[in-house]
């Protein structure tokens, strides 16, 4: 370690003058299409099947807001233990201050884990996911997205990953279900603001958590 | 009670294929090495000083192989390791400081954090007036480590640190630690108070390694075009330039008023130098709620 420098954060000055005018380049240049969900456009469609068997279309939930929690049930940030954001009884507190907030919201858990994580086949994963979430008194239904496809649409990059989509089907929330400290649900704050007709703040924050174990690569950027 | 020469040592969370188990640790766990806890966090037995004069006390995470934590911005997925360190009265704590991370991942899933072992370093402050050789410290310390899966970790550190003899912290990894920029090198912001460029610049010869990159550690509401980055410099003729755009999201800055951060990296090593970016947003201060 280089102990000769000092450890304090530098601080620079935002005035100084601005010369040069090269681009970034190779595989760190950014696309800005929106290949993802993004904040006030339309959320991607989908239809999945739950694990209740069930077929979940997203377009039936047009005129109420839906929130969409990315899942994983050998996550340690989103199912597994008791820190989990499940097993910490969290996501349930979460769910209740959502219906109270707007009865007629909707909580949907995806996930996008591929078969075969963990020794867990997809059919596996579906029982544990419904199983942890029964465990906090809620009913969830848990989506199916083996291939990924919803979740690379979305962009979800972690479990937990949460999505919030309006009654017009706009997204209006990205990020994490609540603050680090654990004192503010993003989740109930947005479906609360949405109810009284307020726009969403903040309508994003930094997700963390697992990466969610896509049966496949994301696909490429286009180029900008 | 743990004696002062005596390196307290805990044992974090167990693994098993894809089941995670987190078992918090207490000061008197007794240390014992297995496969299945892929994280011990110590506290390093002295206050730590650096050449200015600076001290901190350490937090030292060992990793089994393979096994990562991560950097203050763990990039697309991940959770930063986070200490809350209770000392003496009169003692001053400061804002944890990382070593630089280690790019982790391919192109398409991008984290920073740090393999085999790293050193949290905490700066501190002494009262002023006498202090005893030696003093009392707990540190409650939380990780998320990730392989193939992940796991949480948490571990409560309780023991006494010497203050004296002043020695420097010895490494079991020679990662460096962020410093201010030189200044040959420059940064700067253009744009306008919504969206801008974060310009960094300087000659060729500024720049001990190549290539240089930098990467983001944005609070919030600052928004870089794909946010995790990390993002290339351009050498043209002998200068050596990075233009990373950004957008300013005020309705998002739940923790004050947003500031351009991040480390600008030189060469792959963990030993080359690297150096800390941190910037107010145009305008905030006069906009900020």
């Amino acid at each position: 370690m280089r102990m000769t420098h000092s450890f304090l954060a530098a601080t620079i000055a935002a005035s100084t003058a601005f010369l040069f005018a090269a681009a970034p380049v190779g595989d760190e240049a950014k696309g800005h299409k929106h290949d993802t969900a993004t904040i006030g456009h339309a959320a991607p469609t989908f239809t999945l099947t739950g694990a209740d068997g069930k077929t979940y279309n997203l377009a039936d939930y047009k005129g109420k807001t839906v929130v969409l929690e990315w899942f994983c049930s050998s996550c340690p940030a989103s199912g597994s233990g008791a820190n989990s954001y499940w097993g910490s009884g969290n996501a349930s507190k979460t769910v209740a201050g959502m219906k109270a907030a707007d009865a007629d919201a909707v909580y949907l858990a995806i996930d996008s884990t591929k078969d075969g994580h963990s020794g867990m086949t997809t059919a596996d994963e579906g029982k544990a996911s419904t199983e942890v979430i029964a465990k906090g008194g809620q009913s969830v239904p848990v989506l199916m997205d083996t291939s990924g496809k919803v979740g690379r649409e979305y962009g979800a990059k972690t479990t937990p990953h949460i999505f919030i989509v309006d009654g017009t089907g706009n997204v209006v929330y990205i990020g994490a279900p609540m603050s680090d400290d654990g004192k503010t649900s993003y989740i109930v704050d947005a479906v609360t603001a949405l109810k009284a007709g307020k726009p969403v703040n903040p309508s994003k924050t930094k997700n963390s958590g697992c990466g969610v174990k896509y049966a496949t690569p994301r696909p490429e950027k286009a180029a900008a | 009670m743990i004696g002062f020469q005596m390196m307290l040592t805990v044992y974090g969370a167990c693994a098993a294929a894809g089941i995670a188990l987190m078992i918090p640790q207490d000061a008197t766990t007794s240390a014992t090495t297995s496969a299945t806890n892929p994280v011990v966090a110590s506290v390093i037995p002295y206050i730590a000083s650096s050449s200015d004069g600076a001290q901190y006390v350490v937090i030292r995470f060992k990793l089994e192989p393979q096994w990562h934590i991560y950097w203050s911005n763990a990039g697309d997925s991940g959770s930063s390791p986070t200490v809350k360190l209770s000392m003496p009265t009169g003692w001053t704590i400061g804002q944890a400081e990382f070593p630089r991370p280690q790019i982790l991942g391919n192109t398409q899933e991008r984290n920073y954090g740090y393999e085999n072992s790293m050193d949290l370093m905490i700066p501190v402050v002494a009262p002023v007036g006498d202090v005893p050789a030696s003093i009392s410290v707990s540190a409650k310390v939380d990780w998320f480590v990730c392989k193939q899966a992940c796991l949480m970790g948490s571990a409560t550190l309780t023991t006494q640190l010497t203050t004296e003899p002043k020695k420097p912290l010895v490494q079991l990894n020679p990662r460096v630690y962020p410093s201010k920029l030189p200044p040959s090198i420059r940064a700067s912001l253009e744009g306008t108070p919504t969206s801008g460029i974060l310009v960094l610049t300087g000659p060729t010869k500024s720049f001990d390694a190549q290539p240089v990159r930098f990467v983001p550690d944005p609070t919030a509401g600052v928004q870089f075009s794909d946010g995790t980055g990390p993002f290339l410099a351009v050498q043209s003729g002998n200068t050596v330039t990075a233009r990373i755009p950004f957008t300013i999201h005020l309705e998002d800055a739940v923790d004050g008023p947003p500031r351009i951060r991040g480390l600008l990296l030189t060469g792959e090593r963990e030993t080359d130098p690297a150096y800390r970016i941190d910037m107010a947003a145009p305008d905030v201060p006069a906009r900020a709620k």
